[in-house]
């Protein structure tokens, strides 16, 4: 006997990645030899590979989920579902191998592996993470002349306002990281975005191996410096190559001295609105206290102003702690239903456009006519092989459900690792 | 870097000097600024301030530069905190002043960009060094930098100026036989020429690839320029790889022979050209 | 202060001296021109401080020539700096009487101006001002004037300055100014921004050519690499007998609102094409200016990024020889700073299946529709075979009208239609009535033969013939093949001159000897 199991519903390899949401799989009998009856009681078990990791199984999109699966797999080659999730995360791909074995066999009929790709903090990658995640960087920038120019190129002043002082902010960025993820994702498919934990020290990132080291309290002049085997070394985003970066604390031993990751949770407060959580976009009104705006003028450099920010890959894993941060109140307030009105800001007269629920956000919807820019580079969101959310052009709406707990479409195929289902 | 095989999601307990560098740099002069509208007003008027401490118009500056993220709330202020800027591009403090210059530039501040290329002209009227002043304007390929960043890199003894001078040239065509001369003379320092091979890439990557090769066959080359070129060569086209047998048999070489950086990076390159 | 270096120092004086002068408008009108002697090898920071002080003097004027408003709207449109917006907003101010079309421009520029917010000192040159940071104006400020200036006819900005008031997103006194344009909007003022450019103001912005400048043989120099890599030259690129339409640009402008918008648009052209029907009968074409720098590589990445369809039809183009009489032939507004374009102009033009420039748009923003419509009409036009001029067909015709005999009235009709000098209303006319000469032509000359023998004007006669019908029939219309045309056109001129002489020769001799014939021809 033989069975094919696919993973997210899909016979493709590059769909065989995990988070801590629930993702449909099934499995069928391909040569039904030895199936006596019109069905198979088959097993399912889970075998940690070199990269580790392990997943929990379940018959519906609920509950725990349990270690191992049983299931009864008709003959006659029809396909049954079920669900796996992440449990801990890979290091490596592949990380987890799933085994199907006729109960009471210990012949394995069919095998699949798989990775539990998550998104981490920055300073806890393995190293073969952390070289995988910049050659990807690295090729997808391509000295300047990639793709990446099409992210770089969109977070400038032109397109300022449907990023940026307004409730989309934090939607916006979601979707911008997401697509800079997938697209490394299509170069090494176990590559993860990982995120800057900025309100703590976080020496391990910013080193010669990684994102390179500047001058602390330089004048912001100064080249970042890359070993000669860190492929970042020949980076390009603006008219000139090399990435200008200097702290202004000690990279070594300290944080740049934003708002405090609870108070920045507490923003929301009270009653855990949307619209007081996203003033951590600047500092809060007759205050200097700040939990994104400090992250990003605690550099001298192009990350320290919006027209040039994204030129420094620093930037997306900056926002991906804001991401983080976001999703850690959605999870603690509930707020991942946008039905439910304090998980956004809707307003009447609406908001500038983009920033709407029901709104398309640009660039992905290829809208260059006014008030939007006049130009959209990169075209739709890029896909991914294991979800179809939050689709080509999504809406704001389309990115707070982000790990599927409301609706299972919604999932969009990312998961933190601080940040459970 | 730590290896990890666990996912953890307790926070881990900070070592002692950390936690108090962290502290210490968690505290920030405390600005006082008044509630609501007047604050960015007020936090103006600090970094204006000549005569205050040097800590706190820095704060001022981050609180401010902090609040441009909020976009269109800052639009009432933005003209005057431009005008506040351009002062700084003269304050007696070299770090205002380089703040100043590197926010200016980057938003290719008319004011800016002719004040450092007049200071390139005239080095008595320079704010700042001739290293930093091609470092800012570098981030406009308009500026009009490009011959005065030839001649520097020509006449200047100064590598941290040839290497900004480097960067500038690294937009400008007629400049490419004076970057690929640097990348192959070996009495220059590893930096100029590893900063050479960076600018190569955008204005010919065919020459890059072509010395990128010779530099790896190359055993007079020190370890860091085979390495530079190792790197250049992961960008590479297969096809090319494929034609050179000379350099697939010393890339695979390297795979189990040198450092242990230069042996993961030609297991790499062999991995991705399938050698 | 900064010091502007000597070249401008004189150039502000020289413009300071010529707006004392009574001709002072059409002198100032020349130096708005990119390609003015005072801008060649100048930065872009320079070009943008003298072109700003020319706007400044433009606006001391009393009205602002027509000829002028399409720089200042230019400004308008494609805004990238504080100290050309402000002066450009100002300069506005000076028109006689402000069109409802400028609510457009303006509407533009003040959504872009907050970004562009900066201290600008009006009245001394460079918009500096005597001390870091001062300054007695700023872009907003300029704009939110001309929207006031423009009254009832700033209607249309409405909405746009409704919404500004409510974030609140600008200084006091702007706000203040915002309200009082608010409060001077007559309640029924039409809200639509759709007026067009007044003709007197459009015709310096996009025009049809009146006559097509023959391609110039020094266009041969001119060596043209795509963005797949492919070199061809000027004449295959451009004598395809299709109509190209053909945009300037160069991957590393800055300016959001010029090449990278041209761009776009142009894969909106494609995507109109296409959807007309037109997409393999119209090529489109983008040209770098800088091609050294835009690779083949960059300008694949740039135009797919942008949205456009690369393949043989539609390309990116760079001239990899022969840039400068490729300038010169398109006249085109560009000035460079060593190797980088350091000022240009937007720039499209729609060319004809020969390579001439048919229509002309430049400076403001074009609409790919009347691009598109304009190129659609060439192509129709070309497919008719109604390619030659008016003088052209009433000569042909009138050498047709001198009585020769039939066979005489043939060869030249023959020549005179494959020579392009006569046309006819449609194409299937001229190809019946070339064959029905043709036809006549050849039996006539093939009976000649079998009485006289053959001979020499008969072979040339043949030859001729079956050059005509080549050219009529093979040959796809619109495609010039002069070297065919002519052989073809020689061969049958010297039947013609062979026969005649052969008789005159047995005129004078008084004998005529044909085969089975021994009449005596006086």
């Amino acid at each position: 006997m033989k069975v094919e199991i696919e993973i997210n519903d899909s016979p493709q390899a590059a769909a065989r990645y995990l988070t801590w949401a629930w993702s449909p799989c099934r499995i069928r009998v391909t040569d039904p030899a030895g199936i006596t009856g019109t069905s198979a009681a088959v097993r399912l078990d889970q075998t940690a590979l070199s990269g580790g990791g392990s997943i929990r199984f379940a018959s519906t999109a609920t509950g725990a989920g349990a270690a191992t699966h049983s299931l009864s797999v008709p003959r006659d080659g029809t396909t049954v579902s079920f669900f796996v999730r992440g449990l801990t995360a890979s290091t490596a791909d592949p990380g987890v191998q799933i085994t199907a074995r006729q109960t009471g066999a210990t012949a394995s009929v069919g095998t699949v592996s798989l990775m539990v790709r998550i998104r981490k903090d920055a300073t806890t990658l393995t190293n073969g993470e952390r070289d995988r995640l910049i050659a990807a960087l690295a090729q997808f920038n391509n000295q300047g002349l990639g793709r990446f120019a099409d992210f770089a190129g969109t977070h400038v002043s032109a397109g300022s306002l449907e990023a940026h002082g307004r409730p989309g902010f934090l939607p916006w960025h979601r979707a911008f990281v997401l697509d800079l993820e997938r697209e490394l994702q299509a170069i090494d498919r176990s590559v993860a975005m990982t995120y800057w934990r900025f309100d703590r020290p976080a020496p391990a990132l910013f080193t010669p191996q990684f994102m390179g080291r500047g001058t602390f309290n330089g004048p912001g002049t100064t080249q970042v410096t890359f070993a000669a085997t860190n492929p970042l070394r020949f980076w390009r985003a603006g008219p000139a190559p090399g990435i200008t970066r200097d702290p202004a604390f000690n990279v070594g031993g300290a944080s740049p001295g934003p708002l405090s990751q609870a108070a920045a949770l507490a923003l929301g407060n009270p009653g855990a609105l949307y619209r007081n959580f996203r003033r951590l976009e600047s500092p809060l009104p007759g205050t200097q206290h700040d939990y994104h705006g400090m992250a990003h003028v605690s550099f001298s450099g192009p990350i320290d102003s919006i027209p040039t920010a994204a030129q420094d890959p620093l930037f997306f894993f900056l926002h991906c702690n804001v991401d983080r941060l976001w999703a850690v109140w959605q999870k603690q307030q509930g707020r991942f239903d946008v039905a439910v009105a304090a998980a956004y800001e809707t307003a009447a007269p609406p908001h500038r456009v983009g920033h709407n629920l029901g709104d398309t956000m640009w660039p992905w919807n290829g809208v260059t006519t006014p008030p939007r820019p006049n130009f959209a580079l990169g075209g739709t969101l890029a896909s991914s092989p294991c979800v179809s959310a939050p689709g080509p052009k999504p809406q704001v709406s389309d990115c707070f459900d982000y790990q599927g707990a409301i609706k299972l479409s919604n999932n969009m195929g990312f998961s933190y690792d601080d940040v459970p289902l | 870097m730590r290896k990890h095989t666990r996912r953890t999601t307790a926070t881990r307990p900070k070592p002692r000097r950390a936690r108090a560098a962290a502290s210490a740099d968690a505290k920030r002069p405390e600005l006082a600024l008044q509630a609501g509208d007047k604050a960015l007003s007020q936090a103006l008027a600090i970094l204006g301030d000549t005569e205050d401490t040097l800590p706190r118009r820095m704060e001022a500056l981050r609180v401010l530069q902090a609040a441009t993220f909020a976009e269109n709330q800052f639009d009432a202020i933005r003209a005057d905190y431009t005008a506040a800027l351009r002062k700084l591009v003269h304050d007696p403090q070299p770090q205002l002043r380089q703040r100043a210059l590197g926010l200016l530039s980057r938003g290719r501040d008319d004011y800016a960009q002719a004040t450092l290329l007049e200071g390139l002209r005239h080095p008595d009227r320079a704010v700042v060094g001739p290293g930093d002043a091609l470092s800012y304007l570098s981030y406009n390929a308009h500026a009009g930098v490009q011959s005065v960043a030839r001649s520097l890199f020509k006449e200047s003894k100064d590598h941290v100026v040839r290497e900004q001078a480097l960067r500038v040239m690294a937009s400008d065509p007629a400049s490419r036989g004076v970057i690929r001369a640097a990348l192959a003379d070996k009495k220059e320092p590893v930096s100029i020429r590893q900063m050479s091979a960076a600018a190569l890439h955008a204005l010919d990557p065919q020459a890059l690839q072509d010395w990128a090769g010779k530099a790896v066959l190359d055993k007079t080359e020190p370890d860091d320029i085979v390495a530079t070129g190792l790197t250049a060569i992961q960008f590479g086209d297969a096809a090319r790889m494929s034609d050179d047998a000379a350099l697939r048999k010393r890339i695979g070489e390297m795979r189990t022979k040198g450092s242990g950086r230069m042996k993961r990076l030609a297991k790499s390159i062999s991995a991705k050209h399938k050698l | 202060m900064p010091l502007v270096d000597e070249h401008e120092q004189r150039f502000a004086a020289e413009v300071d001296r010529v707006v004392q002068l009574s001709d002072a408008a059409e002198l100032l009108l020349t130096l708005c021109d990119e390609r003015h002697a005072a801008y060649v090898d100048r930065s872009a920071p320079a070009i943008t401080r003298m072109r700003g002080w020319v706007l400044e003097a433009l606006g001391r004027r009393p009205f602002l020539a027509d000829a002028a408003i399409p720089y200042v709207l230019e400004e308008l449109e494609a805004p990238s700096h504080p100290y050309l917006l402000a002066a450009a907003a100002r300069c506005l101010r000076a028109v006689r009487t402000p069109h409802a079309s400028f609510a457009v421009a303006l509407a533009h520029a003040f959504r872009v101006a907050p970004s562009l917010e900066a201290p600008v000192t009006l009245g001394l040159y460079g918009g500096f001002g005597d001390a870091p940071g001062a300054s007695n104006t700023s872009p907003v400020r300029e704009v939110v004037a001309t929207i006031a200036w423009l009254g009832p006819l700033a209607a249309p900005l409405a909405e746009d300055i409704h919404d500004t008031l409510r974030s609140g997103a600008a200084a006091p006194d702007v706000l203040l100014a915002l309200e009082q344009v608010l409060a001077a909007l007559p309640p029924d003022a039409p809200r639509e921004c759709c007026a067009e450019l007044p003709k007197s103001i459009a015709r310096f912005v996009h025009w049809q050519a009146a006559t097509r400048r023959d391609v110039d043989v020094a266009l041969d120099k001119v060596r043209l690499e795509d963005h797949r890599g492919n070199s061809s030259s000027f004449r295959t690129q451009f004598r395809t007998g299709q109509p190209t339409i053909v945009a300037f640009f160069y991957t590393r402008c800055d300016n959001p609102f010029k090449c990278t918008l041209t761009v776009a648009k142009l894969g909106q052209v494609q995507r109109l094409l296409h959807a007309r029907g037109l997409g393999e009968s119209i090529r489109t074409m983008g040209i770098t200016y800088d091609p050294e720098f835009d690779t083949p590589a960059q300008l694949s990445r740039y135009g797919v990024d942008r949205g456009l369809q690369l393949n043989a039809q539609h390309v990116l183009i760079r001239a990899t020889a022969g840039f400068e009489e490729l300038k010169q032939y398109f006249a085109l507004g560009v000035s460079f700073f060593e190797s980088l374009v350091s000022r240009h102009r937007i720039e499209v033009f729609v060319l004809d299946g020969k390579g001439r420039i048919a229509a002309t748009f430049h400076r403001l923003n074009w609409r790919e529709e009347q691009v598109v419509d304009r190129a659609a009409a060439l192509a129709e036009g070309e497919k008719a075979g109604t390619v030659a001029s008016p003088m052209a067909s009433l000569a042909g015709l009138a050498a047709l009208a001198v009585p020769k005999c039939p066979l005489c009235w043939a060869t030249y009709a023959s020549v005179l239609g494959f020579s392009g000098a006569l046309t006819f209303p449609a194409p299937w006319a001229l190809r019946v009535l070339a064959f029905t000469f043709l036809l006549v032509y050849v039996t006539g000359m093939l009976w000649r033969a079998r009485r006289t023998g053959l001979r020499l004007e008969h072979a040339f006669a043949v030859g001729g013939c079956a050059v005509a019908m080549f050219n009529t029939f093979v040959v796809p219309a619109g495609v010039d093949t002069p070297p065919v045309v002519w052989v073809g056109a020689a061969l049958m001129a010297c039947a013609s001159v062979v026969g005649v002489a052969r008789r005159g020769k047995a005129s004078a001799s008084g004998v005529v000897i044909e085969r089975g014939d021994s009449r005596l021809v006086p």
